[in-house]
């Protein structure tokens, strides 16, 4: 693959992993939460746990390895801040849930 | 071979004018055939006079509704029309204002800015326009048989149902919007497939003018964005005229689920409305500051991940719904997050006046306008993010105003900025910098008199959408207030027209790029000829104009490719998405009449449901169908090289993954997917919060939805084996694999009727929404069935040529995500009826 593919999925891919986990989450509160009660919640927590992990480490790949073409490549900066952008994002996204004993707070 | 020894022997281009020359081949139709015109430059100039008449008429609407809320107790509006003003002033606004305008933007300036003659697809264009304009028409015509839909822009069920809202309001609006949203998808395809493959040689992604990256990612947004609403509205649109009931908790239904299908498609509009603004800041910017964007790396990621995470916004308009408090935190945090790209945005807007001493001219006024009027309204969005506080406001008149803060902030002044500024291309001359101040103050002072002060209204407990109030609880003054500055803001927007009129006559000649700017838009003098380029010129800089001395001299001389033109056709330079070298030549079409009498027949295919005749229904699609066949079936340039200048040689409209066919089918099946993901999450959704309704469903036939599995697999099999006889010009067994292939769908759809025949579509909603992913998966496969047909019956008919690959080509990942679509269904019979674990 050439550096540009590379560097085009770098781009996509961190904040593509945020979307995921994102989905990811609602699905499993929806799971957890909703009149079937498909898992506990503490269950719900656990797997929460583990997803957003391995979402952290797919989305902040391109932070320690950039593919880069050249001495101050735009796009190179563009997949870091991406790549950091989608980091916290993700770490939004679970920062709460521990914190619920329950579905109703 | 040279290009001229191609020629003679070259049958390829049949529809080649060869007695006309270059500037003939592209001149605009004239009189009534102005209406065939498929020019990006005409297109784009009707979305963009389009879109402000409405944005004229939604104002109007506006200034109807101050006037009611100028004093407490006013009987200047009735209740009814007062409901009918402020839902059409909202719909024209989102619907038929902000996002066709923007489109039409970027319809008009991005070809000019990326080096490519016309848009890639000059028909579909076309044809979004003519969809957008009878979808307007059929919304906007509701006033004249007193039927304008008053249930707010966001049409919310049950009061939207047919036992609330018993007439044809909300149908007028169900449909007409649903109809305008065609032209916004189409749009996008073209958009995305024009930024992607059309640009000049030698400019790479990085290359490309910010507004381009702009424009991608809210096409991308708009592609997925757009498909929940319309999966909605058929809904909600099948509930009030068949009595399924989707939204009818009686039924298992949820007036939730409608909600939640809007605000996915209603809180990505915000940004999807606010990028293309921001990209018209990030063009301004530079050309005043005489510096080139600050940032441009961290701009690019800012505008992906706002893409993106502007999806995960949607329930922070239902926060006062009953969600879960965990999903809230969920949302809350994504919410909050997408302040990062937003923030990152302005801090490099910041950053760009930094590095220069700014020319104060009248579209950089509008540019200051926006930083600090968006910044205040994305500080309250900021506030509305926290849930507490969004549970204290909501439905207030701090929501008002926070909106209007961000859309009008965020929108309206870059928009009105954008006029100013781009005005030469359109007339050749330059609107008034004094009035232009005029006009901004004057909107600057009325939007802050009006908006700003509907925060404290709101903080003082003023619900929206009431007609009228009582006095004397603190909410007459600031009303009065409110609507003095509704005024003041409508006398700015009414100097500008009188402004646009005054200087089509008197306005100073514009000359060649009057304000010094560094993108290609300006490299002929005002208004450039409807080629754009004579010769498409290699780029090497982001501001080519400041950093390419040669493409300041004669335009008309500036070396490049494709200044031959041995096939007397319009043509342009598709190119590698990523590196922008050239890869093909892309043949494009002359003016046709052939997207007005499609997008005709779709309007009289809508119109005529909305009356329930149902036999001109029937009519009008096959005229559609008549259309889209004739569109598809003129004659293939492909299967030849020619000489394309600077020691290009290229090929023809090349079968080939990066070609901009094969990604706008890729674009088009990203739509087809959000369609078809919207209904999944229809049926999760009803499956997983209604276990009792869930329960009373008959169970699918595990048997036929395995069969519809397996013939899907075999569909897809088969689409890539004509396209693998095609590529090698085995025409004859291609196209009979093409027929086998159409039968294997026929089959599948067949299958998969047959899996939920047992299934009572009237009990439950659940059973509706299965129906209704079944009914989708039929159309796909009515298409690609169709697809195929036609495929085969050109090559049969002598259509195809040896070379000529492009169709096959295309049809194989088309048939593939269809057959994805269906086999998904399948596994989901299968799990529903217990067959999965």
């Amino acid at each position: 693959m050439t550096t540009r593919k590379n560097q085009a999925i770098a781009l996509a891919a961190p904040i593509t992993i945020w979307a995921v986990h994102f989905i990811a989450l609602y699905g499993l509160i929806s799971a957890s939460c909703g009149p079937r009660m498909l898992m506990p919640i503490a269950v719900m927590q656990m797997t929460t746990f583990i997803v957003t992990v391995v979402a952290l480490i797919g989305a902040g790949l391109p932070l320690i390895r950039v593919p880069v073409r050249h001495q101050g490549d735009d796009l190179a900066t563009a997949i870091r801040v991406c790549a950091l952008i989608s980091v916290i994002a993700i770490i939004a996204n679970a920062l709460s849930f521990p914190f619920f004993s329950s579905c109703g707070g | 071979m040279s290009a001229t020894a191609e020629h003679q022997t070259y049958t390829g281009a049949l529809k080649g004018e060869p007695n006309k020359s270059f500037e003939e081949i592209w001149a605009q139709p004239r009189g009534i055939r102005s209406l065939t015109s498929v020019s990006h430059r005409v297109v784009g100039k009707r979305f963009i006079v389009t879109g402000f008449i409405f944005f004229l008429i939604a104002g109007l609407l506006a200034l109807g509704v101050r006037t009611q809320l100028i004093v407490p107790g006013n009987t200047f509006l009735d209740l009814q029309t007062y409901n009918q003003f402020f839902t059409m002033h909202g719909t024209l606004m989102m619907f038929l204002f902000a996002i066709p305008i923007l489109e039409g933007f970027g319809v008009y300036f991005l070809p000019l800015m990326l080096g490519a003659r016309d848009l890639i697809f000059p028909r579909l264009g076309a044809f979004g326009y003519f969809c957008y304009l009878f979808g307007g028409i059929i919304v906007l015509s509701s006033f004249l048989f007193d039927a304008a839909p008053e249930s707010g822009w966001f049409m919310y069920t049950p009061l939207t149902t047919k036992e609330y809202t018993p007439g044809l309001s909300a149908d007028f609006w169900l449909i007409g919007i649903t109809f305008a949203e065609i032209a916004s998808v189409t749009a996008a395809v073209e958009l995305i497939a024009a930024i992607l493959c059309a640009r000049a040689p030698g400019m790479s992604l990085t290359k490309m003018p910010i507004f381009g990256w702009y424009i991608l990612i809210t096409a991308f947004m708009i592609a997925i964005g757009f498909p929940p609403l319309i999966i909605g509205s058929v809904l909600l649109e099948s509930q009030r005229l068949l009595g399924l009931p989707f939204f009818d908790a009686a039924f298992g239904g949820d007036p939730l689920l409608w909600q939640h299908l809007f605000w996915i498609f209603g809180h990505p509009e915000v940004y999807i409305i606010f990028l293309p603004a921001a990209g018209f800041v990030s063009t301004m910017l530079p050309t005043f500051v005489g510096k080139p964007i600050f940032g441009y790396g961290f701009l690019v990621a800012a505008i992906v991940t706002m893409g993106f995470i502007s999806f995960g916004l949607w329930a922070h308009h239902m926060y006062a719904t009953g969600i879960s408090p965990v999903s809230l935190s969920l949302f809350s945090a994504a919410s909050t997050m997408v302040a990062i790209p937003t923030g990152i945005q302005i801090f490099c807007f910041i950053a760009t006046l930094a590095q220069g001493r700014p020319r104060f001219t009248t579209p950089m006024l509008f540019v200051f306008g926006f930083l600090f009027i968006f910044v205040l309204g994305g500080l309250t969005g900021v506030m509305l993010a926290s849930v507490p506080f969004n549970f204290q406001v909501h439905d207030t008149y701090f929501v008002v105003a926070h909106l209007h803060y961000v859309l009008i902030g965020g929108m309206v002044f870059p928009l009105f900025g954008a006029f100013y500024y781009w005005v030469p291309h359109f007339t050749g001359r330059m609107m008034s910098e004094t009035l232009g101040k005029w006009v901004f103050w004057l909107m600057f002072i009325g939007f802050n008199t009006t908006f700003f002060l509907m925060h404290v209204t709101g903080l003082r407990g003023m619900p929206r959408r009431v007609a009228t109030y009582p006095e004397d609880i603190g909410w007459d003054r600031l009303n009065m207030l409110s609507s003095i500055g509704s005024y003041i803001l409508a006398a700015g927007i009414a100097l500008f027209v009188i402004d646009f009129f005054r200087h089509l006559r008197s306005g100073e000649p514009a000359g060649r790029n009057p304000w010094g700017a560094g993108t290609m838009e300006w490299f002929y003098p005002t208004v450039a000829p409807g080629y754009n380029f004579r010769a498409i010129p290699p780029v090497r800089s982001r501001e080519p104009l400041w950093d390419q001395p040669e493409l300041n001299e004669d335009p008309a001389a500036v070396g490049g490719v494709l200044r031959a033109y041995p096939d007397h056709r319009r043509e342009t330079v598709g190119c590698d998405p990523l590196s922008g070298e050239p890869l093909h030549i892309a043949r494009l079409p002359h003016p046709t009449w052939v997207p007005l009498f499609t997008a005709f027949a779709i309007a009289v295919m809508f119109g005529s449901l909305l009356v329930s005749a149902y036999w001109v229904t029937a009519g009008a699609f096959v005229a559609m169908m008549a259309g889209f066949t004739a569109w598809a079936w003129e004659p293939s340039d492909s299967g030849v090289t020619r000489d394309a200048g600077l020691g290009y040689r290229l090929p023809v409209d090349k079968a080939d993954r990066r070609s901009h066919t094969y990604i706008a089918v890729i674009g088009t099946l990203l739509i087809l997917g959000a369609l078809y993901f919207s209904l999944v999450f229809g049926v999760l959704y009803l499956w997983n919060t209604f276990p009792d309704f869930a329960a009373r469903i008959a169970r699918p036939d595990p048997l036929m939805a395995g069969g519809a599995i397996a013939a899907a697999v075999l569909m897809a099999v088969g689409a890539m084996a004509a396209k693998w006889l095609s590529m090698r010009d085995r025409f004859l067994t291609a196209a009979l694999t093409g027929v086998v292939t159409a039968a294997l769908g026929a089959a599948t759809a067949g299958l998969l009727y047959l899996a939920i025949a047992d299934i009572d579509r009237n009990a439950t909603a659940l059973g509706a929404t299965a129906w209704a992913i079944v009914a989708y998966v039929g159309v796909l496969m009515f298409i690609a069935i169709w697809w195929a047909l036609f495929n085969a019956l050109r090559k049969l008919t002598g259509r195809t040529r040896p070379g000529q690959h492009v169709a096959d080509f295309n049809f194989s990942p088309f048939a593939k995500g269809v057959a994805l679509f269906a086999a998904t269904t399948g596994a989901l019979l299968l799990a529903a009826q217990g067959a999965l674990p």
